[in-house]
């Protein structure tokens, strides 16, 4: 048996990148211009990086998958009371900065009725709005309302991310689209967060506020950001290389459901429905009663209050970005964080 | 204060699950052991454990003759019983009150475990299983037993591959085992989670991992359950596990008092649950969002308060419950907060070698009402006690929502009242029983407070509704001086003292130390701290 000559995950060959989700409404030739697009940014990082490998690139080695997951609901609202917090985060998208986005449906009485949550990644959409428009309204069609149109979708040519069928405000949800919310974003800070900070003491930062200042990995606020740079840069101390694992793409990992109580005791599991992607990788989730049963989603208790806001239910649903690591004797590359005090943790 | 102080209003004398450890008994045999109860082991046969075990490890395994011996075999053994089942569904989790600690801060007593949830449904876990590694043989484990209700403790022997029953829930409310060997901790019979808030500062979870040279110090870097860690880490375990937990024993609770089982016999009633109202059984440990690290020149967040939480304060999640205000977040500035560590020589110790400057990872860890106590609250509120009831009790001495003798006073007034089935009858007795007391009539005790709030009849949420904002409004003024900071942490450090004599303080990392003396505090509807006479 030999080994082949190339990246390999619990036994299985990374031989390439597929849509998110493994998606497979792409056309060939704009699925393979996808895949050639990503194995760009992983090569173009690989080399700017030297603990983060490029799964492609020629050699062998076994990587472990390894899940980073965090809370949906923005914890840069944390310090609001709950309900002003579930208040403004629904009520606009901008707020909604920790890789996954929702929309919510009220009936007339303004009872909570469906929460639609989404992890896509405007990449792809881009990607495919510049390879296939026709598909793009289609699938605009299918996830948001039949009504749209091609020139709702396209200004001068170029596809619209904030189009009026996906922007902070409107009712229906295509894919992310708060500016920090993209997939090159994820990618990139994986990548940066591989270098390891150190104070002029030349101990290493290990608290991930310091981390994420010091090394201008996003926002320090953020439940992802730090999780994700953290998770990155600990691993990489303990002598891993990292990557991203395919199909590169945010995840929902689920929603926790034991806090919730539905009028009739029914298993509230069962009102979690993936609409894109598969239990494993969903990509856009929809949480909602269904017909006949008597009782809409606002009559459901949640943490023993009444369920009233999507935030409520994105407190509950997780994230999740799926790493690679990978043995590695590549010296670490560290930088120095100047304004760091001496750490405590310093023989004295 | 000195813990001879302390202990006279800690629990009373009681023998510790350390006695249930007995040398001698046969290999694959089940005995019970409920301390308080049994002199000794007592060896139970295939009858008496078809009536007294019914959770799925009795079933799946002792009573289908596997005896596992270690928890490696636990595992195995519940995942092949029941493949693809529930049971082989296998969470894993980390904690350890050093485990925040870096490797490169010298040796540090990390008190590093592993908790392992089995077959989690909509209502919490089959089994829980507490142990160091697969290979340990000191198993401890609960399991939720569905013909009766509650928990079922059990515990490995050391020298055979016998199993120690050593109580139900059940047994934890009522004499001669309460408080006794797991009901030590488990002073309900509920699921133990010190930490049931974010961000859980001695957890592996999404907002603090603990890092890998921590697991490499302790050995564990290979560990064969570190690679199964669940990725959700607490916030996983807290959500679909412990408090799922216990809001299915709290609900077996209620449930038995309405079905009349041992109503005013001597078991539970009523009485048990404002019993948690009004005295401090039980605590959860809950702390600042922010990193108590120093924050860097160059932080977008330099300034942001370091925000203290607010069940510190006041018991916010039971007032919400009651429809009651909660206060606005609070916080104290970076700055004066730093200033009081320094002052106050703030330190972390394990006890033995370890020393460094500063507090815990995540700022002010300091006790709250446990979530156990707010969930059987909320159970009974309207099915077993009025809301004006428990509204009533809970403003007396408000501002002190643990460790308030003035609350745990009236207890006293009220033990006797018996359970007839009605929340409004019962709810008067014990107003009752407070009123007509003889300290009633005492300006400034606890019983004349309580009369005062009972006055305010079904309008009680108009009447406390104005105190509580007002203190709110006087807290916030105090965190934003240095020196009534200074007598928060003090409060604060009065409170941890309490805890340290509680069985959950199992290691001197649990809480930052500091050069303050023994000191028995409380706050007053002012904002005040003053010392107990």
């Amino acid at each position: 048996v030999t080994t082949p000559h190339m990246t390999m995950v619990s036994g299985v060959p990374f031989d390439r990148f597929d849509a998110p989700a493994s998606l497979t409404e792409l056309p060939h030739a704009a699925l393979a211009s996808y895949s050639s697009m990503m194995a760009d940014h992983a090569a173009q990082f690989a080399l700017s990086f030297d603990r983060y490998f490029d799964p492609l690139a020629p050699g062998s080695r076994e990587a472990r998958l390894v899940q980073i997951v965090w809370a949906a609901s923005p914890a840069r609202l944390a310090s609001l009371s709950d309900r002003d917090r579930w208040q403004q985060a629904d009520a606009t998208r901008d707020e909604q900065d920790e890789y996954c986005e929702w929309t919510i449906a009220r009936q007339p009485d303004g009872k909570l009725t469906r929460v639609t949550f989404t992890t896509e990644v405007p990449d792809y959409w881009s990607h495919i709005a510049d390879a296939d428009p026709d598909l793009l309204l289609d699938l605009y069609h299918r996830v948001v309302s039949p009504d749209v149109t091609i020139d709702d979708l396209f200004r001068d040519m170029a596809y619209q991310r904030n189009n009026k069928w996906n922007n902070a405000t409107s009712e229906g949800i295509a894919h992310l689209r708060q500016a920090n919310n993209t997939l090159l974003a994820a990618i990139d800070l994986a990548a940066t967060a591989t270098v390891q900070r150190v104070g002029p003491d030349g101990r290493r930062i290990e608290d991930r506020r310091q981390l994420v200042v010091c090394g201008q990995l996003g926002d320090s606020s953020r439940n992802s950001d730090p999780q994700i740079a953290d998770a990155v840069n600990d691993a990489v101390f303990a002598g891993s290389a990292v990557s991203l694992a395919n199909p590169l793409g945010l995840y929902l990992d689920g929603i926790q459901t034991p806090s919730f109580v539905a009028p009739d005791g029914a298993d509230v599991a069962t009102l979690w429905t993936v609409e894109r992607g598969d239990p494993g990788h969903a990509v856009r989730a929809r949480f909602e009663v269904p017909e006949g049963a008597g009782y809409v989603l606002g009559d459901l208790t949640v943490d023993g209050r009444p369920l009233e806001f999507g935030t409520q239910v994105a407190d509950k649903v997780r994230v999740r970005i799926d790493a690679l690591l990978a043995p590695s004797t590549t010296q670490l590359v560290t930088k120095q964080c100047e304004a760091l005090p001496p750490s405590r943790f310093a023989p004295s | 204060m000195t813990a001879a102080d302390l202990a006279e209003h800690a629990s009373p004398p009681h023998r510790a699950c350390t006695q249930l450890m007995v040398s001698g008994l046969s290999d694959d045999t089940v005995s019970r052991f409920a301390l308080g109860l049994d002199e000794r082991p007592l060896l139970l046969t295939a009858d008496d454990m078809a009536a007294e075990l019914n959770d799925q490890f009795a079933v799946r395994l002792l009573r289908a003759g596997i005896f596992p011996n270690t928890a490696g075999e636990v595992l195995q053994a519940l995942a092949q019983v029941n493949p693809g089942g529930p049971l082989s569904k296998q969470l894993f989790f980390l904690l350890g009150e050093g485990s925040q600690v870096p490797a490169d801060a010298g040796p540090v007593q990390r008190n590093m475990r592993f908790l392992i949830m089995c077959g989690a449904g909509q209502e919490g876990p089959d089994v829980v299983v507490s142990s160091f590694h697969p290979d340990q043989g000191m198993v401890e484990l609960a399991a939720w037993d569905a013909a009766k209700g509650g928990f079922n403790f059990y515990r490995t022997m050391p020298d055979s591959n016998a199993w120690v029953f050593a109580g139900n829930s059940r047994h934890a409310l009522v004499p001669p085992t309460r408080g006794q060997g797991p009901f030590e901790s488990h002073v309900n019979g509920n699921m133990l989670m010190k930490e049931l808030k974010k961000p859980w500062v001695n957890w592996d979870s999404p907002f603090a991992h603990i890092p890998a040279s921590a697991l490499a110090a302790q050995g564990l870097d290979s560990h064969p359950w570190v690679g199964r860690l669940d990725p959700g880490g607490a916030y996983t375990l807290e959500d679909t596990g412990i408090r799922p937990a216990i809001q299915r024993w709290t609900a077996a609770r209620v449930a038995a008092i309405e079905a009349g089982i041992g109503a005013g016999t001597g078991s539970e009633t009523p009485v048990r649950m404002l019993e948690q109202l009004v005295s401090t059984l039980t605590i959860n440990l809950a702390s600042s969002r922010s990193s108590s690290a120093p924050r860097l020149p160059t932080d977008p967040g330099l300034n942001t308060p370091i925000d203290l939480p607010s069940t510190f304060f006041v018991d916010a999640d039971t007032l919400e419950m009651l429809g009651l205000p909660t206060p606005d977040p609070l916080g104290v500035a970076p700055t004066i907060y730093n200033q009081i560590l320094s002052e106050l020589e703030v330190r972390l110790v394990d006890g033995a070698s370890f020393e460094v400057a500063g507090d815990t990872k995540f700022a002010f860890v300091v006790p709250e009402r446990s979530f156990e106590d707010v969930s059987t609250l909320t159970a009974a509120k309207g099915v077993l006690v009025t809301a004006r009831l428990l509204a009533c009790l809970l403003m007396v001495d408000f501002p002190n929502p643990v460790f308030s003798d003035r609350r745990s006073a009236l207890l006293g007034h009220f033990e006797a009242v018996s359970w007839n089935g009605s929340p409004d009858t019962f709810s008067n007795a014990v107003a009752d029983a407070i009123n007509s007391s003889p300290a009633a009539s005492t300006t400034g005790s606890p019983e004349a407070e309580f009369s005062a709030n009972w006055a305010a009849g079904e309008g009680f949420v108009a009447a406390f509704t104005p105190r509580l904002e007002s203190y709110y409004k006087k807290v916030a003024e105090q965190l934003s001086t240095i020196d009534g900071f200074r007598d928060v942490y003090r409060l604060a450090e009065s409170r941890r003292a309490h805890v340290k004599l509680m069985p959950i303080f199992e290691t001197p990392l649990l809480f930052s130390v500091c050069n303050l003396p023994p000191e028995r505090l409380r706050m007053t509807e002012s904002a005040t701290v003053e010392e107990l006479s």
